[in-house]
């Protein structure tokens, strides 16, 4: 065939008439036979196995007494959905249109067949406003916005008293400053551990500083570039220097 | 009840006749290969089309009624099950059944006509042109033409009008003689 085609003269190019080219059409639709390919009997085998040992499982789970769950029954009842409000509304549309449809009426107007639309569920949207009824106007925003404003006048004019009373009530008394100022320190340093409980004493604590930053090797101290640390152990020598 | 051999092998299966099954499958096997795999146009997409629809002859056996010709109840089967194939596969990846088939265009300026004229390359050619077919027309073509099923048994098929599948078969074979026209008017009637 291929011979014929390729050494077909210009001649046998002219469009043959339409029988002719559905004869051939016919011809190259036939050309195309796929067969089945060497495993599509072994695959098709295994699924075939595997469907006939699930129906076998079926058939014994079938056979078997109906398993009896106490309670089950009622707690399935408990869910019951009903239509909601507007189902039959909804409905009477619905046929309307079908109706109208079906008779090849066309005179009825479109707003008429407009199934309306359905209203948004929960709780969280039966609140929600109608259109044009927001709350949020321009003159509810400019009305909040004054009074904030006025809020945050108010609380200016009124804040500097309540500083001073509150600053008043933090300062400490004086006697009780170097023991407030060791206290500090003693958070803030990282190498101090396991002081549960802090004299009132200075001098304890001075003691017990000094003791804590003897402990530790001065080169250490001196590479470490604590900054708060050797801020620390310029405090401490100061305090001692105080009688 | 139709009188039809394979019709009454299905009710031996229905009974519960194993053996009834394996006649059946390899009676229908080839034939229903070919018209998968020229529907989907994937040799390895049709064959597991053909297993899944005789799977389900199988799985639904009990249910069975020889209403009409078994070879019409199997394709129905079969041309819903690849129609929704590839509603799936369109919505999964939506260009490569176009991809595939635009390699293949006939064009009757295109040079390579000639080489299209040989072998394999016209069987391509010629299963991209089906391939391009719009499915309900590529269904209705396959039932008639390769396994030879009545109008009433497609309309039967494709759930449509006998009226319907005359006009479906009308414009299949038209834009196949327009996309083939090329291979066509070169080619002399090919004995099947």
């Amino acid at each position: 065939m291929i011979d014929e085609l390729l050494s077909g003269s210009t001649a046998d190019l002219r469009r043959p008439p339409p029988e002719v080219l559905n004869a051939r059409l016919d011809g190259l639709l036939s050309l195309d036979a796929p067969t089945p390919s060497a495993s599509f009997d072994t695959r098709f085998a295994e699924r075939l196995t595997a469907q006939r040992l699930i129906e076998r499982v079926h058939a014994e789970e079938a056979a078997a007494p109906v398993l009896e769950v106490p309670g089950l029954d009622a707690l399935l009842s408990r869910d019951q959905p009903t239509p909601s409000a507007d189902f039959d509304t909804r409905f009477r549309f619905f046929l309307r249109r079908v109706m109208v449809e079906d008779g090849g009426l066309r005179t009825v107007a479109p707003e008429a067949l407009r199934v309306p639309a359905l209203p948004p569920r929960g709780h969280h949207f039966t609140t929600l406003p109608k259109p044009g009824t927001s709350p949020f106007t321009m003159r509810r925003v400019y009305g909040i916005g004054g009074l904030a404003a006025a809020g945050l006048f108010g609380l200016w004019l009124v804040g500097a008293p309540f500083d001073a009373v509150k600053n008043a009530d933090a300062v400490p008394p004086a006697e009780s400053l170097p023991l407030v100022a060791h206290l500090d320190l003693l958070e803030s340093l990282d190498a101090v551990e396991h002081i549960e409980t802090l004299s009132p004493s200075v001098g304890v604590v001075v003691d017990r500083r000094r003791e804590t930053v003897a402990r530790l090797d001065p080169a250490v101290v001196e590479a470490a570039e604590d900054d708060e640390l050797f801020q620390l152990v310029a405090d401490l020598d100061a305090l001692e220097a105080t009688p | 009840m139709v009188n039809d051999e394979d019709a009454a092998l299905m009710c031996l299966v229905r009974d519960g006749d194993d053996d009834a099954f394996t006649r059946l499958f390899a009676r229908w096997r080839a034939p229903l290969v070919r018209f998968t795999v020229r529907f989907v146009g994937d040799q390895a997409r049709g064959e597991e089309l053909a297993q899944d629809v005789l799977l389900k002859i199988y799985r639904v056996r009990e249910r069975y009624v020889p209403s009409e010709r078994f070879a019409a109840y199997l394709y129905r089967i079969a041309t819903n099950h690849c129609l929704n194939e590839l509603r799936r596969a369109e919505h999964r990846t939506p260009r490569v059944e176009i991809e595939v088939a635009d390699e293949a265009t006939v064009d009757a300026s295109n040079p390579t006509v000639d080489e299209m004229l040989q072998g394999d390359r016209l069987q391509t050619a010629v299963r991209a042109a089906v391939g391009r077919l719009p499915p309900n027309q590529r269904a209705a073509l396959l039932l008639q033409h390769d396994e030879g099923l009545a109008y009433e048994e497609i309309a039967d098929a494709l759930e449509t009008s006998v009226a319907a599948v005359k006009s479906l078969l009308n414009r299949a074979r038209r834009a196949l003689m327009q996309d083939l026209a090329p291979l066509l008017d070169r080619t002399p009637e090919v004995t099947a």
